[in-house]
């Protein structure tokens, strides 16, 4: 596969290009969706292609096939340069890129069970009992849905710099949800967490690891305990999340607003930019003292979680950043363009493309809130008056990244530090540098959540990151009922 | 076009062969899809273009069904008959380890496509060179710059997508069309000493050539120029003017609504309301791949079904959900042509038009006492489905009106509301239409003025 490779790349330096780098994929993926008893999903998905991306005279340039061939890869890199060619004709400035060190190196994630060779009949055995216990909890439970997608990506990545890089990677995740009704009210409950469940870098022995049928009796029970609770109330008060939910205020108020494309304005049409500008690095003060995000995909630290990898798809080695320490705002995700126009000496490996067809672009990889030294339990007992909330439901957020709002499937209010009754329709909403100012606690309970499904950029890449959180307490929130 | 019409030919006869291939070997029933694509994006930002990209592909979706309802699919990107016809097997041998699925009846039986008098592939799309597309994003981008001195950044996106999609099924479905569209978003920045504010525009058109790209910069760059020094106020119940981009995101969540799987779901704030009230009399939405305010006329849906106009609401009574084989089976009615292409048992509206009234913007505006023009929303979001209750920032270009006149630029502000509830509150019926690209169709949209929408938060 190199030797093709190499040999595409120095057609497009022959051609003009001052930088050339090729991505082959190659994927499997498969996903199974049980819907009250029925299969409502059995779908294989296979794909293998190349992506061709080149600078020339100072502007990019993209060009893609699913065929894999010398005659296309020609063609492909051909057309690439002149896409370059004609970006140049608009372009202000001619791109920079900071400097990497060249990489010849191949590297795995460490699955041990191949999710492909499990028989699909075993699976299937598995996830229709959960589904049957989900519905045996109570009949209210109308629809009960068990989710499961695996994927296998095989990839090389060869650059006119010299370097050589294969790949081989293999995730997976499961997820059951309960949806209860009465009266026209619906309640829905979803673990280990909402939107598919929850995924990691490892093989079929992580949905074993998971008491699947016992998640499944507690979400059949949930939703239709949801139905006959009280609505949260409305008002300022103090908030516990779970680290589920957490995760997610970490990925859509920290994650993103910190990406450095965001950050320079080159999402600003779809996404929207950032309220983290340049002139507040190393000085807003974004959250409380005891507030720590950090950027540390690295494999060898995190080899399990969904968003670590070894190498981006610039070929760049990744490297732990802080983004938030100490409650001050310290760095960005970079790529190596948006390195050299940020003023840094290097890029931390953060550019992805979600398969051979689209061009990398910055993406979270594992951006975690650092665990605090509290007991979750420690800090409902520490908390008078207030609602904890759990497992995501909805979310939007303003194009900088600002003002937020979420809804979880389940809370509960707090009196005297114990959780006294179940609220349904609990929804959270604030503005970024307040909420995170506001953070008091944050528990030992740290857990890295994997999320398969962060959509961004035009067109649309989805992408599979993760988020280190714990139970954490927020003074001064404002909370309502969604309904 | 030599190439494309063997493209066409290629895909129409591998359809008939993983047919054949399936059935001969124990399929009871399949369908496949088999699409051929050329798409190119150039994407611009800070009055540059900073990604240009380009793709080609084909790509199979393949059901195959056995006779006590076990089914099983396969998605293939690749271009070799027997890579295609090895995924076939594999998709017979996922049914064959599967469960029946019960609500499974059938797959649709052949139905004649009406034909229509619009174009829906343009050729000169195919000729179109990077440096075509490069020159009018030069054209958006010094528009935009004219619009205004404050002009700081133009950004977007110019797309160009051509289509060659057949669809075939054991029961004698056999269809082909072929189409084209071009989009392009602008949003323009605008800075003084003080503040920052947006602007946006978008055209969607089956030609290229019929998108004015200098009319669409400049729009974005004027509302961008006149956003500046936004005032912050406070949240509360106002009046709303939705500018076209804004009414189609309220039309996307409805979409979502109509679709049979989301009744299934018990996700739907339309359950058990057919043939009630549910929008302002004043609204009426059909899907309508016919109607000329839709931009791309489409003639099939995922299964080879063909689409017919179908009312979804009548003067805001809700008549109809719309179905694929799937959903219309489970429930004893017959498909509404809404299957998706990828995806089994997921339908959706793919021609959606809200039929417009005959006031222009300004007697919208000049109808609002105490209220704000929103041009669009940005990350809205379902909050209780059952309730239609949605939430959504105002993004690019939202303005306080008073006593019928737009006196200033406000800061972007979040709505937390039913749907049902703004819609209900209709005042006026814009005539201006304005079409969006969404998922694999389009929605076109007029602007509107409403009586209340709750806003529950501002920015800045």
């Amino acid at each position: 596969m190199f030797d093709l490779m190499e040999k595409a790349v120095e057609k497009g330096l022959l051609l003009g290009a001052t930088y050339i780098d090729i991505r082959v994929v190659k994927n499997a993926s498969e996903e199974i969706k049980i819907k009250n008893g029925a299969v409502e999903e059995a779908t294989i998905k296979t794909d293998s292609g190349f992506g061709v991306r080149v600078l020339k005279n100072g502007a990019w340039g993209f060009h893609s096939s699913n065929k894999i061939d010398k005659h296309t890869l020609d063609q492909v890199v051909e057309t690439a340069v002149k896409i370059a060619e004609a970006s140049a004709t608009r372009s202000k400035k001619p791109v920079k890129l900071a400097p990497v060190k060249t990489i010849k190196d191949k590297w795995r994630t460490p699955w041990i069970k191949d999710p492909f060779d499990v028989p699909f009949k075993d699976k299937l055995e598995l996830f229709l009992e959960a589904d049957e216990t989900i519905r045996e909890q109570s009949d209210y439970v109308k629809v009960s849905m068990v989710s499961y997608e695996a994927r296998k990506i095989h990839k090389w990545f060869v650059s006119s710099e010299g370097s050589k890089i294969e790949a081989e990677i293999v995730f997976c995740g499961v997820g059951v949800s309960a949806l209860a009704t009465k009266n026209g009210d619906v309640q829905r409950r979803s673990l280990p967490t909402s939107f598919g469940g929850n995924y990691v870098k490892r093989g079929w022995e992580y949905v074993q690891s998971l008491n699947l049928v016992e998640l499944a009796e507690r979400v059949g029970k949930e939703a239709t305990m949801l139905l006959d609770a009280k609505s949260c109330p409305s008002g300022k008060t103090t908030l516990i999340l779970d680290s589920s939910q957490l995760a997610l205020q970490i990925h859509e108020s920290c994650g993103h607003p910190s990406e450095a494309d965001r950050v320079l304005g080159t999402e600003a049409s779809y996404a929207g930019t950032s309220f983290l500008t340049p002139d507040k690095l190393g000085k807003l003060k974004y959250g409380s003292e005891i507030v720590n995000i950090v950027m540390d995909p690295s494999p060898e630290k995190y080899p399990e979680a969904l968003g670590s990898y070894k190498y981006d798809d610039e070929g760049v080695p990744v490297k732990r950043t802080y983004i938030v320490k100490e409650g001050v705002f310290t760095g960005y995700q970079l790529s190596r363009e948006t390195a050299v126009e940020l003023g840094f000496e290097e890029s931390n490996g953060a550019m992805r493309a979600d398969n051979w067809n689209r061009i990398p672009l910055i993406r979270m990889s594992l951006i975690s809130l650092e665990p605090g030294d509290w007991k979750s339990e420690e800090i409902i007992e520490d908390t008078k008056d207030g609602i904890y909330m759990e497992t995501n439901r909805s979310w939007s957020i303003d194009d900088k990244r600002l003002n937020f709002q979420f809804g979880c499937e389940l809370a509960w209010k707090i009196e005297k530090g114990e959780k006294k009754e179940l609220l349904k329709n609990p929804v959270y909403q604030g503005i970024t540098p307040e909420f995170w100012g506001n953070c008091d606690a944050i528990g030992k309970d740290f857990f890295i959540w994997g999320i398969p499904n962060c959509g961004k950029g035009e067109p649309q890449q989805i992408m599979w990151v993760s988020h280190g959180a714990s139970t954490a307490r927020f003074r001064n929130v404002m909370v309502f009922s969604g309904r | 076009m030599k190439e494309l019409d063997e493209t066409k030919s290629w895909i129409i006869d591998t359809a008939q062969t993983v047919i054949k291939h399936v059935i001969e070997n124990g399929a009871w029933q399949a369908d496949v899809r088999i699409e051929y694509g050329e798409n190119y994006l150039t994407r611009f930002a800070n009055s540059q273009i900073h990604q240009n990209v380009g793709e080609t592909y084909t790509k199979a979706f393949l059901r195959v069904f056995l006779r006590d309802k076990r089914f099983g699919c396969v998605t293939i990107i690749s271009r070799d008959i027997d890579e295609i016809l090895k995924a076939a097997d594999q998709a017979l041998k996922i049914a064959k380890a599967s469960k029946p699925d019960p609500f499974f009846k059938s797959l649709p039986e052949p139905d004649r496509i009406l034909p229509t008098d619009r174009k829906m592939f343009f050729e000169e799309m195919i000729r179109l060179t990077p440096f075509d597309r490069a020159e009018i994003v030069g054209k958006v981008i010094d528009a935009a710059h004219e619009a205004g001195k404050h002009v700081s950044a133009v950004n977007g996106a110019l797309s160009t997508v051509l289509r060659l999609q057949a669809v075939a099924n054991s029961l004698g479905v056999n269809v082909f069309q072929a189409y084209s569209f071009a989009s392009l978003n602008v949003l323009v920045t605008a800075k003084n000493m003080q503040s920052e504010a947006e602007g946006f525009a978008y055209r969607v058109s089956g030609n290229l050539k019929e998108i004015n790209a200098e009319e669409v910069g400049f729009e974005a760059g004027e509302r961008a120029s006149s956003g500046l020094d936004a005032k912050k106020i406070e949240p509360g119940d106002y009046e709303v003017v939705f500018l076209p981009y804004a009414t189609a995101t309220l039309m996307f969540h409805l979409a979502i609504d109509t679709s049979a799987r989301s009744k299934d779901l018990e996700v739907s704030s339309l359950i058990n309301k057919e043939n009630k009230k549910v929008l302002h009399e004043d609204i009426s939405v059909v899907d309508d791949p016919r109607s000329e305010k839709t931009p791309v006329p489409l003639l099939f849906d995922g299964e080879g079904v063909p689409k017919k106009r179908l009312v979804l609401f009548d003067h805001g009574v809700f008549k109809n959900f719309v179905y694929d084989s799937y959903y219309a089976g489970k429930e004893g009615k017959k498909s509404t042509g809404h299957a998706s292409f990828w995806r089994h048992a997921s339908p959706f509206p793919s021609n959606l038009v809200f039929e417009p009234g005959n006031s222009k913007l300004d007697d919208l505006i000049e109808d609002t006492k105490n209220g704000i023009l929103v041009s669009r929303l940005h990350y809205s979001n379902t909050v209780d489905p059952r309730r239609g209750i949605i939430t959504a920032m105002t993004r690019a270009g939202t303005f306080k009106i008073e006593n019928g006149e737009l006196k200033y630029s406000i800061k972007n502000m979040r709505f937390t509301d039913s749907y049902h509830r703004i819609l209900n509150s209709l005042s006026i019926l814009g005539k201006d239409l304005r079409s969006m690209v969404v998922r694999r169709g389009f929605i076109t949209a007029p602007s509107i003025k409403v009586n209340s929408v709750k806003f529950v938060g501002t920015t800045g």
